[in-house]
């Protein structure tokens, strides 16, 4: 899968989980959480078409994604909110490597986008967001 | 790499910098007494280091211009101004590594990405906004 289907499928996954995840938070919290639904739905609509616009065809939404723990408490919703961007930010690392011009200054700023959400969720910051690999 | 890598050298010449404000701003009597803040600022500061050795990680840097003569950030030393300061900073050094992200082969421009990412985060951190 190419940097730009791999981050498309992960866009899909967290709109997914900003959706279940969104219903067990309240107050200032929820409104983060549907905020970034929103924006989740948006970078879905623009990887869609910046992917057909290279003559491939997008990966299509799954019905439901597999949530990796139970999703319960407010805790838990924050902790899976990190969870997806920390994924997301790690795609959008993929592609800023991957790319060039155009399409790497969207990484750029999605994965700076993702990395400042997970610190937000978190409560705490990482020195490398997007590389797993050095954490 | 042996070569010198311009992109590189300013990165860490802006990483010293950082570092610098940490420390002036850790050393300041209204930082040090309030433990939460001063451990928040401290755990900041070690992320720095870390981009620092990573960019460096076998890189020769030039022979630096970064070890300038320990800058001083007189400012006013209550903590909201110095928080506000420091987190101008991170954004201000975030958006100046832009450029040579655009400009930088794959491997350093993710490395790039990644540590102007965690230079925003920063800047939230420190503003402190909810959610």
């Amino acid at each position: 899968m190419t940097p730009l289907q791999t981050a498309l499928e992960n866009e899909h996954a967290a709109v997914y989980g900003y959706g279940v995840l969104a219903v067990r938070l309240t107050g200032p919290q929820r409104d983060s959480a549907r905020n970034a639904y929103d924006t989740h739905r948006a970078r879905r609509d623009i990887l869609i078409g910046l992917i057909e616009a290279q003559g491939d065809k997008p990966v299509a939404a799954a019905p439901a994604y597999a949530i990796p723990f139970p999703v319960v408490t407010a805790a838990d919703a924050t902790k899976l909110a990190a969870f997806l961007e920390e994924r997301l930010g790690a795609s959008y690392a993929d592609v800023v490597q991957m790319s060039s011009g155009a399409t790497r200054r969207t990484g750029l700023e999605w994965l700076t986008d993702a990395a400042v959400r997970a610190v937000r969720w978190r409560g705490t910051s990482v020195a490398f967001p997007g590389l797993p690999e050095r954490s | 790499m042996a070569q010198t890598d311009a992109a590189r050298d300013r990165a860490l010449a802006a990483e010293a910098e950082l570092l610098a404000r940490y420390d002036a701003a850790l050393a300041l009597p209204s930082i040090a007494a309030d433990s939460a803040l001063k451990a928040k600022l401290a755990s900041i500061r070690a992320e720095h280091a870390a981009h620092a050795a990573a960019i460096r990680d076998g890189y020769a840097a030039s022979p630096a211009p970064a070890a300038s003569p320990s800058p001083s950030f007189p400012g006013p030393p209550d903590p909201k101004s110095t928080i506000a300061a420091l987190a101008k900073a991170e954004q201000d050094a975030a958006s100046a590594r832009t450029a040579d992200i655009l400009a930088a082969e794959g491997t350093t421009a993710m490395l790039l990405a990644s540590v102007s990412a965690s230079e925003s985060g920063h800047a939230a951190l420190l503003l402190g906004s909810a959610g």
